[in-house]
């Protein structure tokens, strides 16, 4: 377990494109953090006339109790820059045939893969940590209300990102198997992720009235719900409901066994 | 025995790139595997070493089967020599020990037995084509390894860097380690090999000792002022195989027991001087071709 550990570290320590892209995730997602709140207050300022009520109320998106889903659901896209950096540290060892030097080495496919999983689960954990110190770091600022019980309240978010994370991961993982070449994953993934799922879970839905909330993407999406309507005073999901983690976990799992049979069974 | 394969097959698609492969390498054997291109040579080794999926058949590293763990136990280099091209000599060392789990890794010693002792802290896409190789067998030898698998080591190299490798190689079967050599250079093997397997088409079609072979047939070059004397005397001896003219010599193929003493000593006998007597050791690559040449019959 430690020298799986050590392996990857080993193998990503000198290894520079991943660590600018995990620079840029790093700053891109505190930028997010910062720039929202200023963006808001000088939109609200400018439509003084329409949004007056708003302005005067203030939004409190980053009030405690409030600010974990909505930190979480805003920051949903640098999941994508974290699935690069595991589709690009995956597909180099293909195309530098490492892979191939580990099996024969005396790795086995599956301790190649549980060090692949360990270098996803410490991404999903660094993005858990970002929204921990981003929260805090926000909260204690623009919050009107800092009493501890309310900084824990709805922290569950923190897990639930987590693992959202983690599963959307895994499924970038899947795919740097399967495609193996790193552009054509990147492309693909992107694609199937942002395209193909959502456009055709959109027709399933308004066309054909076909439930779909057990697509993988949706699952994932699913597990932090839209926040913001809320601020409109509609009805909104502010809490992680189990089956939606069910659903995930449920997915995660296909993933790592497709994952493990196509590198089991393919030649390297 | 080190390594054994039974009815070890290969199928891509339609091609059946090794088929019901049987190999047997023992203890201290430098085992050539010899075969034109294609000819399945580096599927074999890939299957043994676990990074091709076989069709069927079974191979057993030490009797111990098909483990994983067993390979920890081997040094092996497939085609190129593969390490991460952004990391050092050192950095790649390192993570090769991790995978084999060795206790004490004596880099040092590794890197000065294949001269890139000084170029160790230097990017692994820098190096040149030679380097590569050496570094390979450098990172073969880390784990000091029972056994090494060679597949194709001077393949691409220069005449000064092929000889690097072969005296590298050389020193390694010094040690006396076992070696697997995949070659389609016959003189490769000639020289370096004591056992030899030949595959064509994925098949064994021949398979025995390097010294046998060679010691079936001895060429012996002579020269004299009547050649056509000599040439009389020699077809009543039984031990010639066969007698030719090449370049105002007779050019003979004789049993192993026919020496060039004796020959002098015959040619004395019968009152001719030889002028020029000098054994050839019979080469490889005429056997080769001639047990090609039977399988085709
Ligand atoms: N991944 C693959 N997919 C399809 N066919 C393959 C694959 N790998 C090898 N082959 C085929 O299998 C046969 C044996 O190839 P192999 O590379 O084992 O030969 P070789 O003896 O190592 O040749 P060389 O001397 O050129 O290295 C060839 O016909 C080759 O085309
Ligand atoms: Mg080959």
């Amino acid at each position: 377990m430690i020298r799986i550990l050590q392996l990857e570290f080993l193998k990503l320590k000198h290894y520079k494109a991943f660590w600018i892209i995990l620079g840029l995730f790093v700053v891109f997602y505190f930028a997010l953090g910062f720039f929202t709140k200023r963006v808001i207050d000088w939109f609200l300022e400018e439509n003084m006339e329409q949004l007056g009520q708003f302005a005067n109320m203030g939004i409190p998106l980053f009030d405690f109790v409030d600010i974990w889903q909505n930190l979480a659901y805003l920051t949903f896209v640098f999941k994508w820059i974290l699935a690069f950096v595991v589709i690009i540290s995956i597909c180099l060892e293909f195309s530098n045939k490492t892979i191939r030097q580990n099996i024969i080495d005396g790795l086995s496919r599956r301790e190649f893969m549980f060090s692949k999983l360990i270098m996803i689960l410490a991404l999903a954990l660094l993005a858990g940590l970002l929204l921990l110190l981003l929260g805090l770091f926000l909260g204690l600022l623009y919050s009107q209300v800092k009493s501890p019980d309310f900084i824990l309240m709805n922290m569950e978010f923190i897990p639930a990102y987590i693992l959202e994370i983690f599963s959307f991961l895994c499924l970038a993982m899947l795919f740097a198997f399967i495609i193996r070449r790193t552009g054509f994953a990147i492309i693909i993934f992107i694609f199937y992720t942002a395209m193909f799922e959502p456009i055709g879970a959109a027709i399933m839905q308004y066309e054909y009235k076909i439930a779909n909330w057990y697509l993988p993407m949706r699952a994932i999406n699913n597990l932090i719900h839209v926040p913001f309507q809320k601020y409109a005073f509609m009805e909104v999901q502010d809490y992680v409901a189990w089956v939606d983690v069910l659903v995930v976990f449920g997915w995660t799992g296909i993933f790592l066994l497709l994952s493990y049979w196509i590198l089991k069974t393919r030649n390297l | 025995m080190i390594l054994e394969t039974q009815g070890l097959t290969k199928r891509f698609g339609r091609i059946t790139a090794v088929d019901s492969l049987d190999l047997e390498v023992r203890q201290g054997q430098v085992y050539g595997l010899l075969g034109p291109n294609g000819s399945g040579k580096t599927t074999t080794l890939g299957m043994i070493l676990g990074v091709t999926n076989k069709t069927g058949g079974s191979y057993s590293w030490f009797e111990k089967g098909e483990d994983y763990r067993l390979r920890k136990q081997v040094g092996a280099i497939l085609e190129h020599p593969i390490f991460y091209p952004y990391l050092s000599a050192m950095q790649n060392l390192r993570i090769t020990a991790l995978i084999k789990e060795i206790e004490k890794p004596d880099y040092a010693h590794a890197l000065k037995m294949v001269g890139l002792y000084e170029r160790r802290n230097d990017r692994f896409s820098t190096y040149s084509l030679g380097m590569k190789q050496r570094l390979a067998i450098a990172s073969s030898m880390l784990s000091d390894p029972g056994v090494l698998i060679f597949d194709e080591p001077t393949n691409g190299l220069d005449p000064q860097g092929i000889a690097e490798i072969r005296n590298i190689i050389l020193e390694i079967r010094g040690m006396g380690k076992t070696i697997l050599l995949a070659s389609h250079l016959l003189d490769e093997v000639q020289k370096v090999c004591t056992h030899f397997a030949v595959l064509r088409n994925g098949k064994r079609i021949f398979a025995g000792e390097v010294d046998a072979v060679l010691n079936k047939k001895n060429r012996i070059e002579i020269g004299c002022a009547d050649l056509e004397k000599a040439k009389h005397i020699l077809s009543n001896d039984q031990r010639v195989l066969h007698i030719e003219h090449a370049n105002g010599y007779l050019v003979t193929e004789v049993d192993p027991l026919l020496t060039t003493q004796e020959i002098n000593r015959i040619m004395m006998d019968q009152g001719v001087i030889l002028s020029h007597l000098v054994f050839k050791r019979s080469n490889l690559e005429e056997q080769f071709l001639a047990i090609l040449k039977e399988s085709d019959d």
